[in-house]
């Protein structure tokens, strides 16, 4: 169990980007959850900002940076639209997430509210990937470690504040010819039961998609080539919060 | 080139309108400090360049991203170019060890094994750390300008974990008051 003590710790620990990743979505999920430790963890982050080197800035490198945003203003944001992944909307948030018990048993009870089983946004392009690389780096948004059975990191993804979510397959196993891994919500409220958010291509180099307010986590199942109503055998899954 | 100062809400505003020159405000503003966050983990002026050129496109496509009530520019984009060195010698570090030893970043090692802030940090903040007492600054500049884990630090310095942490936290703790009895930069 994590005492405030060790909260405390662990966020002067990741404000210095000295955790794993494991404690540091701790940490991260802590943040969200509480206001005040997103309070410390803001004024650790400015304080320790003060540590970093000011090298100077070559003009060169600045040359180079407003040519490269002016050709890429009109880099499309897949995630801000929910046409990829239609999901319905959950009933409010109740109770402690259930998601680890839930995730473990999908297949067994949990009748789904809605599905929706889309073939989400995966560009192969340098975008998406270029996009879940700043949303994975950026000290405002959420991670989740969707880790398997025996601990290891199968998948990453992170959540920005307006929703948009970027998956990061890492490790995954590979599938056969007919199946494929489906993403799902996990709602703060067990008894809405997992939500398809869409088939992930494993190959992917990052997957947008769009996680709908009221999540306690993601996970990530292995299905048949079409997609299933209920998760079948999850593979992976993360707490949000 | 010295930038003319902005405050944190006109550049946003600004980036937000997409007036290309806020960009280049914001890169003369805190390119510096951007660039020095990335190479001082990585030991590596082009992949620190990298990084830094991704941050600030970041920066354009998404300012909104940035919330003052949560920091400042600076903050979000130092605290960005620090998280993604950080991936990349992580990510390094994982593939040489399933390949070999890892012989690269020898210079932010060598500094954290010297327990030096580097060139670049302002004079206050170095003036700080030296107020620190032994434990607390070998702890932070060890983790800090080597990149490494508090796990790493830890058998890098010869001591417990658990040390380790409280060392960081203290010596947190007692940097902000060497720095706000100085100078009130540190307040978000």
């Amino acid at each position: 169990m994590t005492t405030p003590a060790d909260l405390r710790e662990l966020v002067a620990l990741h404000a210095l980007g000295a955790l794993e990743a494991e404690e540091a979505a701790l940490v991260e999920a802590a943040a969200a959850a509480d206001p005040e430790v997103a309070r410390e963890l803001a004024e650790q982050r400015h304080l320790v900002a003060a540590l970093a080197p000011d090298e100077g800035a070559p003009d060169a490198l600045g040359d180079r940076i407003l040519p490269a945003a002016t050709d890429t203003s009109s880099v499309d944001r897949p995630a801000t639209t929910t046409d990829d992944a239609p999901v319905v909307e959950l009933r409010g948030r109740s109770g402690p997430p259930a998601w680890v018990r839930l995730t473990l048993a999908a297949a067994a009870v949990v009748a789904l509210l809605a599905i929706g089983v889309g073939l989400m946004r995966q560009d192969r392009d340098s975008s998406t990937a270029e996009l879940a690389a700043d949303v994975l780096a950026d000290p405002q948004a959420r991670v989740v470690r969707l880790t398997g059975d025996d601990g290891r990191t199968l998948a990453t993804a992170g959540v920005t504040d307006d929703g948009t979510a970027y998956l990061v397959p890492e490790d995954l196993p590979a599938l056969g010819p007919d199946e494929a891994y489906q993403l799902w919500m996990l709602p703060s409220d067990a008894a809405a039961g997992p939500i398809s958010l869409g088939l992930v291509d494993p190959t992917a180099d990052a997957v947008a998609f769009r996680l709908p307010a009221g999540a306690s986590g993601v996970a990530l199942s292995r299905e048949p080539a079409t997609g299933s109503v209920q998760p079948t055998a999850v593979v992976a899954a993360g707490a949000l919060t | 080139m010295a930038a003319a100062p902005v405050d944190d809400g006109t550049l946003l505003a600004r980036l937000r309108g997409r007036d290309p020159e806020a960009l280049r405000l914001a890169f003369d503003t805190h390119g510096g400090v951007v660039l020095g966050a990335a190479r001082v983990v990585l030991g590596d002026q082009a992949r620190a360049e990298e990084i830094a050129q991704a941050v600030f496109l970041a920066l354009w496509e998404r300012p909104e991203r940035v919330d003052p009530r949560r920091g400042s520019v600076r903050t979000y984009l130092v605290t960005m170019a620090r998280s993604r060195a950080i991936d990349v010698i992580r990510s390094d570090r994982s593939r040489r060890q399933r390949e070999s030893a890892d012989h690269s970043r020898t210079e932010p090692l060598a500094r954290a094994a010297a327990f030096e802030a580097p060139e670049g940090v302002a004079l206050e903040v170095r003036q700080a750390l030296a107020t620190l007492p032994d434990g607390e600054r070998e702890a932070i500049v060890t983790a800090y300008y080597g990149g490494l884990t508090y796990q790493e630090a830890a058998v890098h310095l010869g001591v417990a974990e658990g040390t380790l942490k409280s060392r960081v936290r203290s010596g947190l703790a007692h940097l902000r008051d060497a720095l706000t009895d100085g100078n009130p930069e540190p307040q978000p």
